[in-house]
């Protein structure tokens, strides 16, 4: 059954189930009749639990009991529910199927210009193309805030966010490690997680504190702990290890009510009367909204005791986390903030900027799209300086993915246009970031869409994409497209795999290996090498497909992905399976296993979920079990390559109580570990990883 | 297309019968949203309820005509999650009113339904936004905070399950 088939079958599920004559349109319409002639301005119904409790039928229109909570929430959502009006939702009348953003700029990496005087904060950025341009003035940032916001969006924003981004291979990586790091997209390019390891300590998030746990010889025993100063609502969020600091990134949120502007009635929210609703017409609605201000904190520790840990250094952004990335000293921070939200609230001349440090993002480093909603907040911070700004931007945005290579950091995001699902095309924006100066370089669009967190790869700064695009009946092709180093296209490659998409992809070098997919699960290996002419050199059908890909050594491709049943595409399990890619021309499969009844991975979605190490041998992730009374479970199972096969070296059953999308398997030296949040468990790699020690975190 | 706009022009000066016709085009949308985000046929009864009510005060403020399905789904939306993370949802078996109708495929129906029931809260609520909502996947990021991709894998990921699941063993 395709995913498609499958949604149909949940559809027509729903439609064979009666709706309530309570919601038929002539009852609703008679309930509002009524409501409207009698003035009452608002409207309510009853729930059917306030009727169970009150044991008595009312009129359901006649406001009554409504809790004073139910009062607040339902305007707050009325506030958010209003600022939909000015999402993307709408097509944009001036959609040309290619838009080429990279015209009118002079094009010039900011970044060699500035190289070599890393010192110089203050630049003049340019534009992006004609994607994102710099503001002129602080009201020109206002004006599109103000045009994009219909009304205010609040809302607590809750989710930290993985980004979308990408690539690289684990080849040159871990060849002389004696232990692992995370599973990073981008080598060179470090990023945070909640669980890491060095030569000697694992390092745990552990509710509002980090722990440092000895490992010594698979002993485990925690020495010292981290705790920043929170409120409350704060929350640790990932953190870096890096020789003899420790970077610490904590979400932190002020939460107030507050009132609308509208307001005409006096009322607080604590004066509303609990039995009543005060009455109110569309003109002087009086609204309570929870207006959540958030900032991102950076803290910085001396680790050089691991014993005592040693603050030297905080920094704050506003926003909400969205993600980071760390090249040698430099540290780049991204936030996100709706700014749309509380525009309606400010005056011009109001505070509606955000700041880093407590200092105004000026207006020459803001750059601008005519409908963007969100700021986008880059800042850069020299981990020996690790209370003082580098260098910083915000971009005005509706939504970007980011992805960081080794020289460039590329905003990308997929435009629709909704009367034609042909023309979705992906805009890019590239930025310089040499020694933490930041500056545009370009723009570009390219059809289709990018699918895959490792379909976008940046090489010697020259970018590679690979897209899949619709015809108008929705059938799939792929595209492979090559830019040089100002962002200007040198080649391409179009209609790949017709009726499939792609669904996993890795770089190397000058070549691509990506997964298409229908019923069987072509891997493709295409020749970058002359970027105006790229070349599919071969392809092998195996069945089901792989959701992950990484490079093995320059011999083999491991993937991890579902086998599938050729003839009916129903899925049948986890499986891995080793590519041999020495010739391109013939590729070939030297093995592939089949995990029964294993029916999902975190692996195939988070790279930091994946253990793959040749150097080690070792290939381990999470995968969910469906046990034979149809309950779910967690194991982790520990894999290595041998003698042309996988052998299954470890399986551990994990509790309930494990956080398994943040399980993560490391090994120092001898011994391997398994660590989430509440536990580390090690084991001996020399005798047959028998278990040596496990400690519960507290 | 066209008669739509007119048809929330009318709404927007209060035309109730306006509203009514336009919320007839969705409002089985509306239900099976709720319900299959909610699990629970009251809920999903009451927060729908709740919905056109607020829309209808509301849709004076509705600026761009075109938009009124995003707009009053954004409503139900936000209503339905913030009903998941204020009750947790009740375990009570609830009967199920089903169409007479439509008896020769209760069991696959049933069957699906159950499956679908046991994704977890995000998981129905990205696949009822695509399927109930017609939202796009970027739509779907935007409004719950999440990356593009993540939600994607999120939808592929819960199928996947459900798929597995739904094909009783098959070696």
């Amino acid at each position: 059954m395709t995913e498609k088939e499958l949604l149909q079958k949940i559809q027509d599920s729903a439609d064979s189930v009666n709706i309530p004559d309570s919601l038929s349109p002539d009852h609703i319409a008679d309930q509002l009749s009524y409501a409207d002639t009698h003035r009452s301005h608002h409207i309510f119904l009853f729930s059917k639990k306030e009727k169970a409790v009150e044991h008595m039928h009312r009129h359901p229109l006649i406001p009554a009991v409504y809790y004073r909570t139910a009062v607040v929430c339902i305007l707050c959502i009325i506030l958010t529910a209003a600022a939909w009006n000015s999402h993307t939702i709408l097509p944009d009348e001036n959609t040309s199927p290619l838009p080429d953003y990279s015209d009118t700029e002079t094009v010039l990496d900011a970044a060699a210009d500035t190289s070599g005087n890393t010192l110089q904060t203050e630049h003049i950025k340019q534009n992006a193309g004609s994607l994102y341009t710099i503001a002129k003035s602080e009201e020109e940032v206002y004006n599109i805030l103000k045009n994009s916001a219909d009304t205010m969006d609040k809302e607590i924003l809750y989710s930290t966010r993985k980004d979308g981004a990408t690539v690289e291979s684990s080849v040159e990586d871990s060849v002389s490690n004696t232990y692992s790091s995370t599973n990073l997209q981008t080598q060179g390019v470090d990023e945070a997680d909640r669980v890491k390891t060095d030569r000697h300590y694992i390092y745990t998030v552990t509710g509002s504190k980090i722990l440092i746990t000895d490992t010594t010889d698979g002993h485990l025993q925690t020495i010292s702990s981290i705790t920043p100063e929170l409120e409350a609502s704060d929350s640790l969020v990932e953190f870096y290890v890096d020789g003899s600091h420790l970077l610490l990134i904590v979400q932190h949120y002020d939460t107030s009510i507050q009132t609308s502007v509208d307001i005409t009635e006096s009322s607080t929210e604590d004066s509303i009367d609990p039995g009543f609703m005060p009455l109110t017409n569309d003109k002087d609605i009086t609204s309570y909204s929870m207006e959540t201000t958030s900032q991102t904190i950076l803290y910085t520790y001396s680790i050089s005791d691991p014993a005592q840990p040693v603050l030297e250094g905080t920094y704050t952004q506003d926003g909400n986390y969205y993600t980071s990335r760390k090249i040698d000293d430099i540290l780049y921070l991204f936030t996100d903030q709706n700014l749309s939200s509380q525009i309606s609230y400010i005056s011009p001349k109001g505070e509606f900027i955000p700041c880093i440090n407590d200092e105004k993002i000026p207006y020459n480093d803001i750059y601008l799209t005519d409908d963007g909603r969100n700021g986008l907040i880059l800042s850069s911070v020299n981990l020996n300086h690790p209370d003082e700004i580098v260098d910083k931007l915000m971009i005005l945005h509706n939504y970007v993915n980011i992805y960081v290579g080794n020289d460039r950091i590329y905003l990308y995001n997929s435009k629709y246009n909704d009367d034609s699902l042909s023309q979705t095309v992906t805009e890019l924006a590239g930025f310089s970031m040499k020694n933490g100066i930041l500056n545009a370089v370009s723009a570009a669009s390219v059809n289709g869409e990018i699918l895959d967190t490792f379909a976008i790869n940046e090489n010697q700064q020259c970018l590679r994409l690979l897209t899949t695009s619709y015809d108008n009946s929705g059938n799939p092709s792929n595209n492979l497209y090559i830019f040089d180093d100002k962002m200007k296209l040198t080649g391409s490659l179009t209609n790949i795999a017709d009726g499939e998409e792609i669904y996993a992809a890795r770089y190397f070098d000058n070549t691509a290996y990506f997964i298409t997919y229908r019923n069987t699960d072509p891997l493709f290996v295409a020749d970058l090498s002359d970027p105006s002419d790229p070349k599919i050199l071969g392809s092998l059908e195996v069945t089901g497909f792989s959701e992950y890909l990484q490079l093995w050594d320059d011999q083999k491709l491991l993937g991890i992905g579902y086998e599938t049943d050729p003839d009916s595409g129903v899925t049948k399990g986890l499986k891995m399976v080793m590519f041999d890619i020495s010739d391109p021309m013939n590729l070939k499969v030297i093995d592939s296993i089949v995990l029964d009844n294993y029916i999902y991975s975190p692996a195939l979605y988070d790279y930091k979920c994946v253990l793959a190490d040749a150097s080690a041998n070792l290939i381990g992730f999470t995968m969910e079990l469906k046990n034979t009374d149809s309950k779910y479970s967690f194991d982790y199972g520990l894999y290595s390559w041998e003698n042309n096969h996988f052998t299954k070296k470890l399986n551990v059953n994990l509790t309930d109580h494990t956080a398994y999308e943040n399980l993560r398997g490391m090994y120092i030296n001898d011994h391997f570990y398994l660590a989430d949040f509440h536990q580390i468990i090690s084991f001996d790699r020399t005798t047959d990883y028998q278990k040596t020690d496990e400690l519960l975190l507290k | 297309m066209k008669t739509d706009i007119q048809l929330i022009k009318q709404a927007k000066t209060g035309d109730v019968h306006a509203f009514a016709r336009l919320y007839e085009i969705i409002y089985q949308d509306l239900y099976h949203f709720a319900l299959y985000t909610l699990k629970n046929p009251a809920d999903a009864e009451d927060i729908v309820s709740e919905t056109v009510t607020d829309a209808f005060v509301q849709i004076g403020q509705l600026k761009k005509v075109e938009s009124f399905k995003a707009w009053i789904f954004q409503i139900l939306t936000n209503k339905c999650r913030k009903s998941l993370k204020n009750h947790p949802l009740s375990l009570e078996e609830i009967p199920w009113e089903l169409k007479e109708s439509t008896h020769e495929n209760l069991e696959l129906d049933t069957m699906i339904r159950q499956e679908f029931f046991r994704l977890s809260d995000e998981e129905r609520m990205i696949i009822s936004m695509h399927l109930f909502a017609g939202y796009k996947s970027h739509e779907i990021a935007s409004i719950l905070h999440m990356n593009e991709n993540t939600v994607r894998s999120k939808e592929s990921r819960a199928l996947k399950k459900m798929a597995v699941n739904l094909n009783p063993e098959k070696e």
